[in-house]
């Protein structure tokens, strides 16, 4: 009796420990704030959930070609705010995303998106300098600039991340080190820390992941 | 007999040991391997924190933005230069082993003279042949003649 008891545990166990697995639970999740607005259908109340979203944007990257939501059309991006002066965090980042870029170069579901915050001196012609000199394509990885105050809103207000001057930090600017997965729904998928290398190992690992659930 | 053999043989390993690594041999006295490997650790505290965020920890720079030291025959031949380089940074344009770069290095003012003498031990223990110690009065000396 005691045996088949602990057996029935063991295969109960079982179900559960594969029951997590389930490929639905390993979504990744919709980050930011999501709010439930009420609608009125052939006469019925029903609630939709509406989910933080990109907004829309144009920037010009360093072809000097208009970069639009319309470039990530039924596509995942990466992106992420630095610039090219920058003597602290970004040289990492850009080390980082590298490590992202090579691994997916051959996977056209996949684009990056890399928005200067010192456009002022980040001009079209020095960000394409910049991702020549780091051997990258203008087709796969966008930098763009575009209005300052714009840059730091769209920042701030969509990608969820801090980017801003202060006289105070090295380089002249405060801005947060992180790499934003977007889905082609423009929603956050993750936030990884772009200067940890463990993290941006997670952020490799998530790719496919969205990638498959979109047939990418 | 067996412990005369092992004791033996326990000593030849530690001097095998002990002649590994950087600063040894070349006539050092032990004072001196000891003052080389402090400058040597604290050059390469000081190389994580202010230098290999670009140069990368391995010295090999990135693509064709931050130049190699690991490697470069630009570094290896001209210490006066690198030292010079550490303090008052780099603008315009360089060539490297045969590859263009211009990516502007921001200067280190607050590198005391010491600390530039134990960076540029680490860079040359670590990326050249000349495992010498840099002293504070070498680097006042280069740095006097800085262009």
């Amino acid at each position: 009796m005691f045996k088949n008891t602990s057996c029935l545990l063991f295969i109960l166990t079982l179900v559960i420990i594969t029951g997590c697995s389930n490929p639905e639970n390993n979504k990744l999740p919709i980050l930011g704030r999501k709010s439930i607005e009420e609608k009125t259908v052939n006469g019925t109340l029903t609630y939709d959930t509406i989910y933080h979203e990109i907004e829309n944007f144009i920037f010009t990257n360093q072809d000097s070609m208009e970069v639009t939501n319309g470039t990530f059309k039924n596509k995942v991006y990466v992106a992420d705010f630095f610039f090219t002066t920058c003597p602290t965090i970004c040289p990492i980042m850009k080390t980082q995303m590298l490590r992202v870029y090579e691994h997916f170069e051959n996977d056209d579901g996949i684009l990056f998106l890399s928005h200067t915050i010192d456009p002022d001196h980040d001009t079209v012609a020095l960000l394409h300098d910049f991702a020549d000199r780091l051997g990258v394509s203008s087709k796969k990885w966008h930098f763009v600039t575009g209005p300052k105050e714009y840059i730091y809103e769209i920042g701030q207000n969509s990608y969820m991340v801090t980017a801003m001057e202060d006289e105070n930090e090295p380089g002249g600017y405060l801005h947060s080190g992180a790499f934003i997965l977007v889905d082609p729904d423009r929603h956050i998928r993750g936030l990884y820390d772009g200067t940890k290398e463990d993290q941006v190992d997670r952020l490799i690992s998530d790719i496919p992941k969205l990638l498959q659930e979109y047939g990418l | 007999m067996v412990f005369r053999s092992l004791a033996v043989l326990l000593l030849f390993t530690l001097f095998l040991i002990s002649s590994c690594g950087p600063g040894s041999g070349d006539g050092k006295t032990y004072a001196e391997r000891i003052k080389y490997r402090q400058y040597f650790n604290n050059g390469r505290r000081l190389y994580l924190n202010h230098c290999s965020n670009c140069h990368q920890r391995d010295g090999t720079g990135l693509a064709r933005l931050y130049p190699p030291i690991n490697g470069s025959v630009y570094f290896q031949s001209n210490p006066g230069r690198t030292v010079c380089i550490i303090r008052n940074g780099q603008i315009g344009e360089i060539v490297i082993n045969g590859i263009s770069f211009n990516q502007p290095m921001p200067a280190n003012p607050d590198l005391s003279n010491l600390e530039i003498a134990e960076l540029t031990t680490y860079l040359y223990g670590m990326w050249s042949d000349n495992d010498s110690l840099f002293t504070t009065n070498q680097v006042i000396e280069f740095l006097e003649n800085c262009q």
